[in-house]
């Protein structure tokens, strides 16, 4: 440090000495002559007397030699400051080409990528769009070229109307068109009828509905429809023809009970006054949340159902788990169906009713999601019953992702052990009358943050834990599968659930995908392998896949098969 | 569909920098650019790929997420636009995998594109598209480095316009 000051003195010095001049144009000048030295100045004024003056000889002499040094010395000052430029340049070059290229430097399609996933979701309509639209020209021309960012339009009651002009300007004349209605107790009769009058010149072009209803605690009003059947009912009176409408979207707020504000309640939906006025022969798809639709559901062309529903304790979860089935029973043509049922309290060990059989004739995929699930001690679960009442002779794939909740993992494995395999069993349809099924997937899994809150444990406490939970899958239950994929927090393990029934079964497992099972070890995929041929399944087996599981590979999947084939043949 | 043979066979990669890798068939040929080129040279192991637009430290990252995800069937060819803009979640690994400096992840995006990696390039743009999503078109400026380049005649409108997207 001291050095570096000495070095800036000498340097100011000389600045001083060299009247360093800045120039308008930013540049920097020296005029640094030779007599601005004092031995430059007695050169200059030497006497021809004074040359052979040996005092003034040894002062030149002396000069000299300080010139040389002087020279030698700011030329290595000179070497040091260009070499230390040099590296400066090396190291801030490719920081400079960096920051230069950054998000401008992707060309306009990857932009324009991004801009469709930053246009989602779209429930904020185009709002984000225009934010995109707004940062440079670029971005605007890039915003304003891809139609497909305007065409969502969105209503509810404060909706500025000049926006929905604007956005159907911007989306073109061709392409398809998304309408996002949110509806409440502020959107009056006279918002929908304008609502459905704008859409009427595009009506050919929409191609998916979504309606959002959140009528916070006026559902209370028993003389109006607060549901989203009774939105229905507004907008299905004026005939549209949809050709393009491929989906409906149904989401719906919890209601809460007005003298429990944390307390969820069930409203039953009124019924859909079916007057056929919208044409929609490719209406395929339905997704909803929070609502299930009324027996009087209109549009008999769904395939594809999705719902994301919270099971309601009490009175509620009976409604629910009715109207479902009723629904369900309904839908004649469907071909796919996603439940993803989250479990509020204690509601899932609602008994449930048994209403007979709800035959499906057409689907072919069952995905079901049981999050926050209470663990079934005994055969008082919901999913139970629904499950028995479900006959699917077509289907093909079946989905089970079961999360317990964070209450239950206070139990110790062993009592998680003994109820675990409760759930699959549940889950999995009769195989007498689901003889096509061949594709299975099972993941099991709990909240790693709530288990860690529990038990107050360090993560490495909670892999030693986990490690020891059982997924014990009954195969009697899926004999006909031939790959199942499979994801859990412990290890695996097989067996037979009626071992006097299973002996009879065909067991056709070929391919067994272990996915993200993070705690299992070499020693569990061979007792997996051995708890398979101790119930006589592993002959048809032929690979074990492994997918992103930290502690195994293929090698080891490799070496088990290799194993198993080795004692068959001894 | 690989073969028994196309999953121990090896292929080499050459970056701009002159960086060799030697990776599995079934690691390279997530990138459907490198799959093409393998396919047009034939058998030849020994040809190495050249891939003028990657540099090595990029390569390697990309390389790494091919790895994990060698075994990830194979995208449809008839998914659209449509379908891969519905969601802007990204799997646990790869949240993980992308959390690298903005000049890492532009590279990234970059390097996905000319590779032709699909999944990879949507795990890139939808990572972009989260840090930009819902900001103020001052605050997307600020974290991108990026030049208001409006004249203030084209300002006065475009607040204008704000005051429209700021209503429902």
């Amino acid at each position: 440090m001291a050095r570096l000051t000495a070095v800036e003195q000498v340097v100011h010095s000389l600045e001083a000495a060299a009247k360093l001049v800045h120039s308008d144009d930013g540049r920097l000048t020296f005029a640094l002559k030779h007599s601005d030295w004092e031995s430059g100045r007695n050169l200059e004024n030497l006497t021809s007397s004074e040359i052979f003056d040996s005092k003034m000889m040894h002062e030149l002499a002396s000069n000299h030699r300080q010139l040389e040094y002087i020279a030698q010395f700011t030329k290595a000052l000179s070497d040091s400051a260009s070499d230390l430029l040099g590296r400066m340049g090396r190291y801030l070059e490719p920081c400079y080409a960096k920051m230069s290229k950054g998000v401008v430097s992707l060309p306009d399609e990857i932009l324009g990528l991004i801009f469709k996933f930053a246009a989602f979701p779209e429930e904020e309509g185009p709002k984000y769009t225009i934010y995109l639209s707004q940062v440079s020209r670029r971005f605007r021309r890039l915003a304003l070229s891809d139609q497909s960012l305007w065409s969502c339009i969105f209503f509810r009651h404060d909706t500025n109307l000049e926006r929905i002009d604007r956005c159907i300007e911007r989306c073109g004349d061709h392409n398809d068109v998304h309408i996002v209605l949110k509806d409440s107790a502020r959107v009056e009769v006279d918002h929908l009828e304008y609502l459905m009058e704008t859409c009427s010149p595009f009506a050919s072009r929409l191609r998916t509905i979504s309606l959002f209803g959140d009528w916070d605690g006026s559902w209370e009003d028993a003389n109006s429809d607060y549901t989203l059947a009774g939105t229905l009912n507004q907008l299905l009176p004026h005939p549209l023809t949809l050709p393009r409408l491929h989906e409906l979207r149904l989401s719906q707020a919890f209601n809460y009970d007005p003298n429990d504000r944390d307390r969820r309640v069930w409203i039953s939906t009124e019924e859909i006054n079916d007057d056929d006025s919208w044409t929609a022969p490719n209406l395929h798809i339905l997704r909803c949340s929070e609502y299930i639709p009324p027996l009087s559901f209109p549009f008999q062309t769904i395939t594809s159902f999705s719902l994301k529903l919270t099971l309601v304790p009490g009175e509620g979860i009976s409604g629910q788990m009715d109207e479902l089935r009723g629904f369900l029973f309904r839908m004649r043509n469907l071909e796919e169906i996603d439940l993803d049922f989250i479990n509020d309290g204690d509601a899932d060990k609602y008994l449930g009713r048994d209403i007979g059989i709800i035959s499906l004739p057409d689907v072919t995929s069952l995905t079901i999601h049981a999050r926050n699930s209470s663990l079934p001690f005994s055969s008082f679960w919901v999913l139970n019953f629904f499950m028995k009442c479900l006959r699917m002779p077509k289907l093909e794939r079946l989905d089970i992702h079961l999360e317990w909740q964070k209450s239950d993992t206070l139990f110790t494995p062993d009592t998680l052990n003994r109820a675990l395999p409760l759930f699959i069993y549940a889950l999995m349809p009769d195989p007498i009358l689901h003889q096509h099924l061949k594709q299975c997937s099972i993941e099991l899994s709990h909240s790693p943050s709530e288990y860690k809150g529990v038990l107050s444990s360090k993560p490495s406490e909670l892999r030693v834990r986990e490690n020891s939970i059982e997924l014990k899958i009954p195969l009697d239950k899926i004999p006909y599968v031939t790959v199942l994929e499979v994801k859990t927090v412990g290890y695996v393990c097989f067996f037979l659930a009626e071992k006097t029934k299973a002996s009879m079964q065909p067991y056709q497992l070929r391919e067994l995908r272990l996915s993200s099972c993070n705690n299992m070890i070499e020693k569990d995929l061979e007792d997996m392998a051995r708890s398979l041929d101790d119930i006589g399944a592993s002959d048809t087996l032929e690979h074990i896949v492994i997918r992103n599981c930290d502690l195994l590979d293929e090698r080891m999947a490799e070496a088990v098969m290799e194993n198993r084939r080795e004692s068959r043949i001894v | 569909m690989s073969t028994t043979e196309d999953k121990t066979r090896k292929v080499k990669l050459v970056t701009s920098d002159n960086e060799e890798f030697e990776v599995d068939w079934e690691v390279a040929t997530r990138s459907v650019l490198i799959k093409h080129m393998l396919e047009d040279i034939g058998e030849s192991e020994e040809q190495a790929i050249p891939l003028p637009n990657v540099t090595a430290n990029v390569l390697k990252k990309v390389l790494e997420w091919c790895e994990h995800h060698r075994k990830d069937p194979e995208p449809a060819p008839e998914s659209s636009d449509d379908n891969r803009k519905r969601t802007l979640e990204i799997g646990d690994w790869d949240a993980k995998f992308i959390q690298v400096d903005q000049e890492m992840l532009f590279e990234i995006i970059l390097a996905a594109n000319y590779l032709d990696i699909k999944a990879l390039l949507d795990v890139g743009c939808k990572t972009v598209a989260n840090m930009i999503k819902g900001k103020q078109p001052e605050e997307i400026r600020k974290m991108f480095n990026i030049v208001n380049d409006f004249t203030p005649e084209e300002e006065a409108q475009i607040k204008k316009e704000n005051e429209w997207a700021e209503d429902r």
